[in-house]
Parts: C-alpha cells; structure tokens; sequence
C-alpha cells in the first residue's frame, strides 16, 4: 500500500463552514490518504469529524486517527508569546498542526508538546 | 469558597431547596466509567446501572439513572446520572475478535459502538455538569481527552477530571494534572472504593458553582 500525504495550508479550508471542511477532511481520509493542515480545528469541529467519521465507518473503513497541536500548546514551550497568538487568531490564522489519517495506515500516535509521532504501516 | 458561591449555599440553606443536576461520565474506552457509574449508584440509591467488561466498548447506548436523591447533609440534590459510551476516533471489528467474539457478533458490537459514539456526543449539549474519567496508568494526553475537555469548555459545562485506577501499582494521576494544568483533577479506584468521598465532596462543590 502506498502512503500519500496532502499538506494543506489553513488559508485553503478557513473559508469552508465547518460541515464543509468536515466532509472534505473525511473524504481525503477515506480516499486513503494522511492530510496535514497548518492550522488548528475549534474543538466542535473536532466533535463533527468523530460524528461525521462513526456515520462512515465500515468494515473497510475502521475510522480515523487524529491529532491535533494547537497554538496553546506552542505557547507552552516558548515558541508564541499570548499577545502575538491572539493578533494571529483575531486575524483567522490558527496558529498550530493537524494530523488526519485513516486508522487502518496510522497504527498509532504519540504526542507529547510541541511534538507529534506517527506509526505508520503500509502493507 | 467564592462570595457567590457562599450566597447561594445560604440561599439553599435557607429554604431547603433542592439542586436539580443532569451529571454526565465521559472519557475514552475502558477508563472505569460503568465502574464507577455503579459505585455512584450503588452508594447513592442501591443498585447498578449497568454491566463492565475487559472487551471495549461493553457500554453502547446512554445509561440513566434518574432523579437520585442525594444530600451532603445540608443541601438536597436531585441528580440524573448520564454514563456515556465510551469516545474513540476508531471502531474495528476486528479488535473485538481478539477478544473470542465471532465475526458476526463483533461486526453486530461494532455497529452498536459507533452508534454509541454518537449519541455521546450528542448528549454534551444536555448536560451541567461532567466527569471526564481518565484512566491513570496510560498516558492521558490523548485526542480524545483533549477533545472532551475542549467541548466542554467550548460549552461552559463546569468539569471535574477523574483520575481512576489509583489502586494498581503503574498509576501516575500526577501525570494527568501536569497534562491539562488548570484543571481540576481527583484521583481514585471506582472499583476500590479509594478516595471516593473526596470525589463526593468535589462532585457537590462542582454542582453548586
């Protein structure tokens, strides 16, 4: 099985509703492929994406494996100070990492912060 | 205690009013929240609300027990009690076969646990109060805690994180502290019995804020 990674910048997907970016992450997810996003997703989107993902599951299709950096967890070793992460977000720019992946490939993820560790396997 | 939390403990006091609550257990698979639902219960009213299991994903539909009459000698609270199936990104049958469940049983399982996820979801909006479990000799920085604790707090829904587990020799409930600073945070064993008032205490305080 080949291992295909779309990286997106969050300035292509912050102008989707959060259904629309929803069904766009699960889509590529199901297409088989590991999407990165350089950006962050509200915590309600998150919800959506488990809602939207459980709705596709299949035997085929055992769900997703995600993993999200946020700009807070940034802020916690350093890297942005809260005044200049706030001018970011008030600007839309959600500053931070998402990892979608579908869970048959990702076999597991590691997070610890400012890092996160994939296991990949392909067959 | 906060001036607005003492006005209002006076206020109850006063005239015996009783604190309606809808109390939701949320958290991963396997983190010990049908055990400690149970504990609740059976300490509470008498009684289980339902059945625990080694294979995951053993609770798949909403659990209630309602209108529990429970009072910490002062206030009355009237308490619904929500356990929730538990939150995962994945469902696959396959997992459940390791367990001796055949195909079709663990196809069956796994219908019902994404159907679970859902309505655990769904019931976030419902609730006043919630018990994040998390299981305290694994590593808690996962999505899903994190996906939690974000929905409530996205939601104003007062939390209270429960370090379960505390009775076996790896637990590291310090380990969940340091993982989501500034949260509240109580460690215990729902199937020991360990530090169980101290959570009692804690789910009252959290209910009259």
């Amino acid at each position: 099985m080949k291992l295909e990674v779309d990286l997106i910048p969050f300035s292509n997907i912050s102008n989707m509703t959060p259904e629309a970016k929803v069904k766009f992450l699960v889509d590529k997810v199901q297409e088989g492929k590991v999407i990165v996003i350089e950006g962050t997703l509200e915590p309600e989107e998150e919800a959506m994406l488990i809602e939207s993902t459980m709705k596709a599951v299949t035997d085929d299709f055992p769900g997703i494996e995600l993993c999200t950096l946020s700009g807070d967890e940034y802020r916690r070793i350093g890297i942005l100070n809260g005044l200049r992460d706030r001018l970011l977000k008030t600007l839309g720019h959600r500053k931070g990492i998402v990892v979608v992946g579908p869970a048959a490939l990702i076999k597991e993820v590691k997070r610890s912060p400012g890092i996160l560790s994939m296991h990949v396997e392909t067959e | 205690m906060g001036i607005r939390k003492s006005f209002k403990l006076a206020f109850y006091r006063l005239f015996k009013r009783r604190i309606d609550v809808k109390l939701g257990i949320y958290g991963p698979t396997n983190v010990g929240k049908t055990t400690l639902a149970n504990r609740l219960t059976e300490d509470w009213v008498g009684g289980k609300m339902g059945n625990i299991s080694e294979i995951p994903h053993e609770t798949r539909e909403i659990l209630k027990m309602e209108r529990m009459q429970v009072s910490d000698g002062w206030k009355r609270f009237s308490i619904d009690l929500i356990d929730t199936p538990g939150i995962e990104t994945k469902v696959d049958f396959r997992e459940f076969m390791k367990y001796g469940l055949s195909e079709t049983e663990a196809k069956r399982r796994a219908k019902q646990a994404t159907q679970g996820v859902l309505d655990s979801i769904k019931w976030l909006a419902k609730l006043d109060a919630v018990l994040v479990i998390m299981d305290s000799t694994v590593d808690p920085y996962t999505q899903v805690n994190i996906t939690i604790l974000g929905n409530l707090k996205a939601r104003n829904i007062p939390t209270l994180i429960v370090a379960n587990k505390i009775d076996l020799p790896n637990s590291r409930p310090d380990k969940i502290g340091q993982a989501f600073p500034g949260s509240d945070v109580v460690s215990i064993s729902a199937k020991e019995g360990d530090n169980i008032n101290e959570l009692y205490e804690r789910i009252f305080d959290m209910v009259m804020e």
